[in-house]
C-alpha cells in the first residue's frame, strides 16, 4: 500500500482540506471586517445626513408640533388632505410637471436629433441652447422680470400691438410664464444628454434598417427610441427633479404668497417651515415622496418594457 | 516584496488615512454655539464700592493713577456760592480729597468738558458767557494739582460755531479737543498746534481716547454707516492709520485694554481689541458679573488686571464702582443658569436680571440676544431682523431652547399655537404673591391663546384716533363709511397729517383685515366693493411725505381747520389733557374707525417674558417673572417703565400720584412760597414744543382726564393683525401699481383676494 508523504506538514489530505477551509473562512471574516471599517465612515456620513433626517421627518409627521411631541398618528396627513392651501398647490404642482416634464424630454428631443443632422452653426446653436444653464438664478429672476413685469418688454411689445398689458405672473398666465422659464433653462441640458444617447446607437442597426428599406419614423420608433430608453428615462426623472427646483425662481419673482396659479408644494413647505410648523411639512414631504416614488416607479418599469432588448 | 503586494500595502494605508480625516470631520460636527450656557474656563468676579461723597458725579469720572478723579459743585447757602473742585477718589483706602478750582479772572466760567493729567492737574474747555448769555467765548483752560488756574487760551475762532465733544491727554501731556468731525491739538502748554478736519466722510466723532501704546485714537461714525478706528498723528496734523472691525456698539470712551490694545463694551458683553488683528475677543458678560451693561457710565483696566467700571441706576440711585477680578470659574459658587432669550436685549431686561441674580442663591440668569448690532452693516434691517429670528426659531425646535422668552418683535401667537409657551394660569393660582384679579383684564386677555395664558406683561401703551367733538360726536365709535363720508365732508382738509397711502391702509386696516377674512372657512372678501372702496380711499393720501417741507406744526392744522383728526399714544396721564389743548376743549377720542362700529382704542403691551415649555427650570423662571411683576417702584421716580402698568394697584397709585399736587419745597422739606403767601405748585412736568412756536406745558392732570384714560383703558384692545402683518404686507405691495396708476382697482383686489386666500388657507 503506497502511502502518499506530506513533505510540509505530513498531516493528511482530509485535515489538510479543512485546515485550508478554515483558513479560507477566517480570511473572508477579515476581509469583511476590514471593508466594513473602510465603509463605516461613508455609511455614517449616509445615515448622520440622509437616513437619519428621513427618520426625524417620519417622526415629526406624526407629532403635533417639534416642541411637546405628542403622537397624534396620522392626524397631520389628514389635516393637510383638507387643507386648501395644500391642495391648490398640489394641483398646481402636478399641473406644472405633468406640462413642463413631458414638454422638456420631446423637445430636448427634437432639438437632439435637428442638432444631429449636419446643419450649418451646430455648434453655436448647441452653445445657445445650453448657455442658460450657466446663468446665475438672480439673473434668470432680473431677465424675467425684464420681460414679465406688468411694465416689462413683452407688455410694451403687446401694447404696440394694440393690445392690453397683461399681469403676467399675477394672473392665471403664470403658469404659462414658469412653464417657458423651465424649458429655457432645462432644454439645454436634456438635448446634450439625447445627442450623447443619439452618438451610440450602432451604426450598423441603422444601416441595417435603411437597407431593409425602414421609414426614418420606423427607425426612429423601432431603432432609436429604444436604444434611447435608458437616457429617456433618465432625462425625465431628471426633469421632474428639477421641476421642483423651479420653486427658487419662482420665490424670488413672487416671495412666500404668489398668485394662487404658481403656489406650488414648495411654497407650501417653505412657508410651513418658517412658521414652525414642522409636522404639517413633514407630513408634506412624505406625501409628496411617496407620489414620487410611484412615478419613478413607472418609469422605471416602463423603460424596462421597452429597453430591455437592447440592453447587453 | 512583491510589486502587487507593495500596491495593496500602499492602497490599504491610503484608504485608512482618509478614512481617519473623514472621522475626526465628523467629529468636529458636535461642536454646539450655545453661548451663555456653555462652561466658562474664567468670570470676573465683582466687589462692589459706594463713593461716600453726595457730590460725586459718576457721569465724568477718569482713571488717572490708581485714583477716581472726577468735578463736583458745592453750594454754600449761607453766601449764596458754589464751588467747583476737583475731586480724587484713592482706590486703595477710599479716602477723598477735595481742591476748589480757583479762577485768575472773575468770569462767567462753565466748565464744559475736562480731562485730568498724570500729575493731578486738570484741563477743561470751559465756555465764558456774557450776562444775558447771548454770546459765548470759548476757553482751554489747564488748573493745576492745587485747584488754581494756569492759563486760558481762547480758542474760540477755533471752535466757532462746532460743540465740543471730548478732551483727552495722550502719554507726552498733549491734549487733544474734538468737535464735530474735527480735532484740535494744543501742547501741554496750551499753544495751538494744529488741527485734523476729518472732511465729510465723517458724521462725527463719537469717542477719543488713549490704547495700549500711549498713542491717541478716535472712533467715528462714516457718512456711509461704517464704524472707523484711528490713530492721531500729531505732528503730521493728521489721523494715521485705520483699523476695522471695531465695535460700532462701544459707548463714548476708547479704553485702554489689558493684555490686548482697547476695552470695548457694547452694553451686554466687554471685549478687546486687538489692533494687530484687528478683531474684538469677548471676555465678560456684564450680566456675569451681576452688572447691567447699560448702566455702566465708564470703565478701565487696573494694573493689577482687574477692570474698575462705575455704574449708575437711576431707578434705585445704587451708584458706586465695581471692581473685577479675573477668577476661575470653578473657584466660584455655581448656580443653575436660566436663559433669556431675547431679540433686542434692552436695559429693563438686564436690570430685572441683575436684580435676581444678586438675590437668588439657586439661579442665575443669563440673556442670548438673537439680534447682534455689532454685526449690523446698516443694510437691510428686514434681513437681519429675519436672521435673528431665524436663528431663535432654530433654538426653539432644538434643544438650545431659552428658559423665558422675551415676547417683543415675537410672533406670539404663531408661537403660542405651537404649544412654545408653559400657561402662567396655574403659576398664578398657585402664587402667594400675584392672582389673575391684580392685573387688567383685557391686558392678560390679550396674552391669552386658545385658553392659556402666555404672559403678563408689565406695561402697556395706547393709541387712539381724537377729533373735534362737534364734527364726529362725542360717542367713542365709529365705523370705515363714518370717517370716509367725514373726509368727503371736507375736501379741503387733510384727514391725517403726515398720513401716506401705505400708513393710512395701516390705519383703516388696524382693526378691519379680520372683517374680510373668516379663518374658520378659509373665505376670505379682498374682492369686494367694502374693500375696493377702501383701497380708493387709501389712494387719496399721498404717495410720500416729504419731512423737508414740514413749517406748521400739526397742532397749528388741526386748530386751523387744515387737518380734522389726530393719532394720539397715550403713555401716561398727561397726554389726553394736550388732545384737549389741540382741539381747544372740544376733543372726542373717537378711535380707528371699525366695520361694526365698535371703539378702535388700540393696547400695544411690553416688557412680556413668557416661559417655554421645553424649559428645565421652570419654577425659577417663575420666581423671576413673579419678582420682576411684583418689584418695587422708587416712590421719587414713579413709574419705571415707559407706559401704564399691567397691575391693577400700580396703576392706581399712579393715578392718584397723577392728580396728586405738590409744591416746591427745599431740601428740608420747607415749602417755597410766592409773593402772596401762598405756596408754589409744581407742574404737572415738561411741555412739548414744535419750530413754528406752538408749544404746550404740562399741568397737573384733571380728575376726569386720568378717569378717562382708566375707561380707554378698558376697553383698549390689542390689533386684528393676528397672523403678523403678512394680510398687510400683501396689499401694501399689490396696491402699490393701483396707486401710480397702472392697474384697476378690481385687478388689484383680484390679485390681493387670490394671495391673501392662499395665505390664510395655509394658516387657517
Amino acid at each position: 500500500m503506497r502511502v502518499k508523504r506530506f513533505k510540509k506538514s505530513g498531516k493528511p489530505p482530509e485535515a489538510s482540506a479543512k485546515g485550508h477551509q478554515n483558513k479560507s473562512t477566517r480570511r473572508m471574516r477579515k476581509i469583511k471586517i476590514s471593508s466594513g471599517a473602510y465603509i463605516a465612515p461613508s455609511f455614517l456620513g449616509v445615515l448622520a445626513f440622509f437616513i437619519l433626517p428621513f427618520l426625524v421627518v417620519i417622526y415629526y409627521s406624526l407629532v403635533d408640533n417639534p416642541i411637546s411631541g405628542n403622537f397624534v398618528f396620522l392626524d397631520n396627513f389628514t389635516s393637510i388632505m383638507g387643507n386648501t392651501a395644500f391642495r391648490r398647490a398640489v394641483h398646481n404642482t402636478f399641473m406644472f410637471s405633468a406640462v413642463a416634464v413631458p414638454l422638456a424630454v420631446v423637445l430636448s428631443l427634437l432639438l437632439a436629433i435637428v442638432l444631429e443632422a449636419k446643419l450649418p452653426f451646430r455648434s453655436q446653436f448647441r452653445t445657445f441652447f445650453l448657455s442658460p444653464m450657466m446663468v446665475p438664478v438672480a439673473s434668470i429672476v432680473l431677465i424675467w422680470q425684464v420681460l414679465f413685469h406688468y411694465n416689462g418688454a413683452v407688455n410694451e411689445v403687446l401694447v404696440a400691438l394694440g393690445g392690453d398689458k397683461i399681469d403676467w405672473v399675477k394672473s392665471d398666465y403664470g403658469l404659462v410664464v414658469i412653464i417657458i422659464l423651465f424649458l429655457w433653462k432645462n432644454l439645454g441640458y436634456n438635448m446634450i444628454l439625447f445627442m450623447a444617447a443619439l452618438a451610440s446607437i450602432p451604426k450598423d442597426i441603422l444601416e441595417v434598417a435603411e437597407l431593409e428599406s425602414a421609414r426614418p419614423l420606423q427607425t426612429f420608433f423601432y431603432i432609436k427610441i429604444r436604444y434611447l430608453s435608458s437616457t429617456l428615462l433618465f432625462v425625465a426623472i431628471m426633469s421632474l427633479i428639477n421641476s421642483f427646483k423651479i420653486f427658487r425662481e419662482v420665490y424670488l419673482l413672487t416671495t412666500d404668497y404668489p398668485y394662487d396659479s404658481i403656489y406650488t408644494l414648495q411654497h407650501f413647505m417653505n412657508n410651513k417651515f418658517k412658521s414652525l410648523d414642522y409636522q404639517t411639512l413633514s407630513a408634506a414631504a412624505i406625501l409628496m415622496s411617496l407620489v414620487m416614488i410611484v412615478i419613478i416607479g413607472v418609469l422605471f418599469i416602463a423603460e424596462n418594457r421597452f429597453g430591455k432588448d437592447v440592453e447587453g | 516584496m512583491k510589486p502587487t503586494k507593495k500596491r495593496t500595502i500602499r492602497r490599504r494605508l491610503l484608504a485608512m488615512a482618509l478614512a481617519a480625516a473623514t472621522a475626526f470631520s465628523l467629529a468636529a460636527c458636535g461642536n454646539s454655539s450655545g453661548g451663555e450656557t456653555e462652561k466658562k474656563e474664567w468670570v470676573w468676579v465683582p466687589e462692589f464700592v459706594t463713593i461716600e461723597d453726595e457730590t460725586v458725579s459718576y457721569y465724568d469720572m477718569q482713571l488717572v493713577g490708581d485714583a477716581l478723579c472726577y468735578q463736583s459743585y458745592d453750594y454754600d447757602e449761607e453766601t449764596g456760592e458754589s464751588t467747583q473742585s476737583i475731586c480724587k477718589y484713592a482706590l486703595a483706602d477710599g479716602s477723598i480729597t477735595k481742591t476748589p478750582l480757583s479762577y485768575a479772572e472773575e468770569k462767567n466760567w462753565n466748565l464744559n468738558r475736562v480731562a485730568f493729567a498724570q500729575d493731578g492737574s486738570m484741563y477743561g474747555v470751559t465756555n465764558v458767557y456774557n450776562e444775558d448769555y447771548t454770546k459765548s467765548e470759548t476757553f482751554l483752560c489747564k488748573f493745576d494739582a492745587d485747584g488754581k488756574q494756569i492759563f486760558a487760551e481762547d480758542m474760540t475762532d477755533l471752535v466757532a460755531d462746532s460743540y465740543t465733544d471730548s478732551i483727552a491727554i495722550d502719554g507726552d501731556g498733549r491734549v487733544y479737543v474734538t468737535g464735530e468731525a474735527n480735532i484740535w491739538l494744543f501742547d501741554a502748554d496750551g499753544n495751538k498746534r494744529g488741527t485734523v478736519a476729518l472732511g465729510s466722510d465723517v458724521n462725527w466723532i463719537r469717542s477719543m481716547g488713549r490704547g495700549k501704546d500711549g498713542k491717541m485714537y478716535i472712533c467715528y461714525y462714516g457718512s456711509n454707516g461704517s464704524t472707523t478706528l484711528c490713530d492721531i498723528d500729531f505732528d503730521g496734523n493728521k489721523t494715521g492709520n485705520t483699523y476695522e472691525n471695531f465695535l460700532s456698539g462701544n459707548n463714548n470712551k476708547l479704553v485702554a485694554g489689558i493684555e490686548k490694545d482697547f476695552l470695548t463694551q457694547d452694553g451686554s458683553r466687554v471685549y478687546e481689541y486687538d489692533l494687530k488683528s484687528q478683531t474684538s475677543t469677548e471676555l465678560f458678560s456684564w450680566l456675569d458679573s451681576d452688572i447691567n451693561g447699560s448702566n455702566v457710565q465708564g470703565f478701565w483696566g487696573l494694573e493689577d488686571g482687574r477692570i474698575l467700571a462705575v455704574t449708575t441706576d437711576y431707578e434705585t440711585d445704587e451708584n458706586g464702582i465695581a471692581l473685577l477680578t479675573k477668577t476661575k470659574a470653578s473657584e466660584v459658587p455655581q448656580k443653575e443658569t436660566i436663559l433669556i432669550g431675547s431679540l433686542y436685549g434692552d436695559s429693563n431686561i438686564q436690570s430685572a436680571a441683575v436684580k435676581f441674580n444678586k438675590s437668588n442663591d439657586k439661579y442665575h440668569i443669563s440673556i442670548r440676544e438673537y439680534l447682534n448690532y455689532n454685526d449690523y452693516d446698516g443694510d437691510d434691517y428686514q434681513a437681519f431682523m429675519t436672521d435673528g429670528i431665524n436663528r431663535l426659531n432654530n433654538d426653539i425646535t432644538s434643544n438650545n431652547c431659552p428658559d423665558i422668552l422675551d415676547l417683543s418683535g415675537l410672533n406670539i401667537k404663531q408661537l403660542a399655537t405651537k404649544g412654545v409657551f408653559e400657561d402662567l394660569n396655574g403659576y398664578l393660582e398657585k402664587s402667594g404673591k400675584l392672582s389673575r384679579e391684580d392685573f387688567l383684564a383685557n391686558v392678560l386677555e390679550a396674552y391669552t391663546v386658545d385658553g392659556k395664558l402666555v404672559s403678563i406683561p408689565y406695561s402697556f401703551q395706547m393709541s387712539t384716533v381724537v377729533g373735534k367733538g362737534s364734527e364726529v360726536g362725542t360717542e367713542m365709535g365709529w365705523t370705515l363709511e363714518e370717517l370716509i363720508a367725514y373726509a368727503d365732508a371736507h375736501p379741503d382738509a387733510l384727514l391725517f397729517d403726515n398720513k401716506t397711502k401705505d400708513a393710512i391702509m395701516m390705519t383703516l386696516m388696524a382693526y378691519n383685515a379680520d372683517y374680510f377674512i373668516d379663518w374658520s372657512t378659509g373665505e376670505c372678501r379682498f374682492d369686494s366693493e367694502e374693500f375696493k372702496d377702501i383701497l380708493n380711499f387709501a389712494n387719496r393720501f399721498p404717495e410720500e411725505y416729504d419731512w423737508e417741507k414740514e413749517d406748521v406744526s400739526t397742532p397749528n392744522k388741526i386748530q386751523k381747520g387744515q387737518v380734522l383728526l389726530y393719532e394720539e399714544n397715550i403713555y401716561d396721564f398727561n397726554e389726553l389733557q394736550m388732545c384737549n389743548e389741540i382741539f381747544q376743549g372740544d376733543a372726542s377720542y373717537i378711535g380707528y374707525p371699525t366695520m361694526d362700529g365698535s371703539v378702535g382704542c388700540m393696547l400695544s403691551a411690553s416688557q412680556a417674558y413668557a416661559i417655554t415649555s421645553k424649559s428645565g427650570h421652570k419654577d425659577g423662571a417663575w420666581e423671576f417673572i413673579e419678582g420682576f411683576l411684583t418689584k418695587e417702584e422708587n416712590p421719587d421716580r414713579g413709574f419705571s417703565s415707559f407706559g401704564f402698568p399691567t397691575m391693577k394697584g400700580k396703576l392706581n397709585a399712579m393715578a392718584a400720584d397723577a392728580v396728586e399736587v405738590k409744591y416746591y419745597t427745599d431740601e428740608n422739606g420747607e415749602l417755597y412760597y410766592d409773593e402772596n403767601g401762598e405756596p408754589i405748585p409744581m407742574g404737572g412736568g415738561g411741555g412739548i414744543s414744535y419750530g413754528d412756536g406752538w408749544s404746550y406745558e404740562y399741568r397737573i392732570p384733571t380728575q376726569e382726564e386720568v378717569d378717562l384714560a382708566l375707561s380707554l383703558m378698558e376697553i383698549a384692545k390689542p390689533v386684528s393683525y393676528s397672523q403678523g402683518d403678512e394680510v398687510l404686507n400683501i396689499i401694501n405691495e399689490e396696491a402699490a401699481p393701483f396707486y401710480k396708476g397702472q392697474k384697476s382697482v378690481d385687478e388689484v383686489a383680484s390679485v390681493i383676494q387670490s394671495r391673501i386666500k392662499i395665505y390664510v388657507g395655509e394658516n387657517k
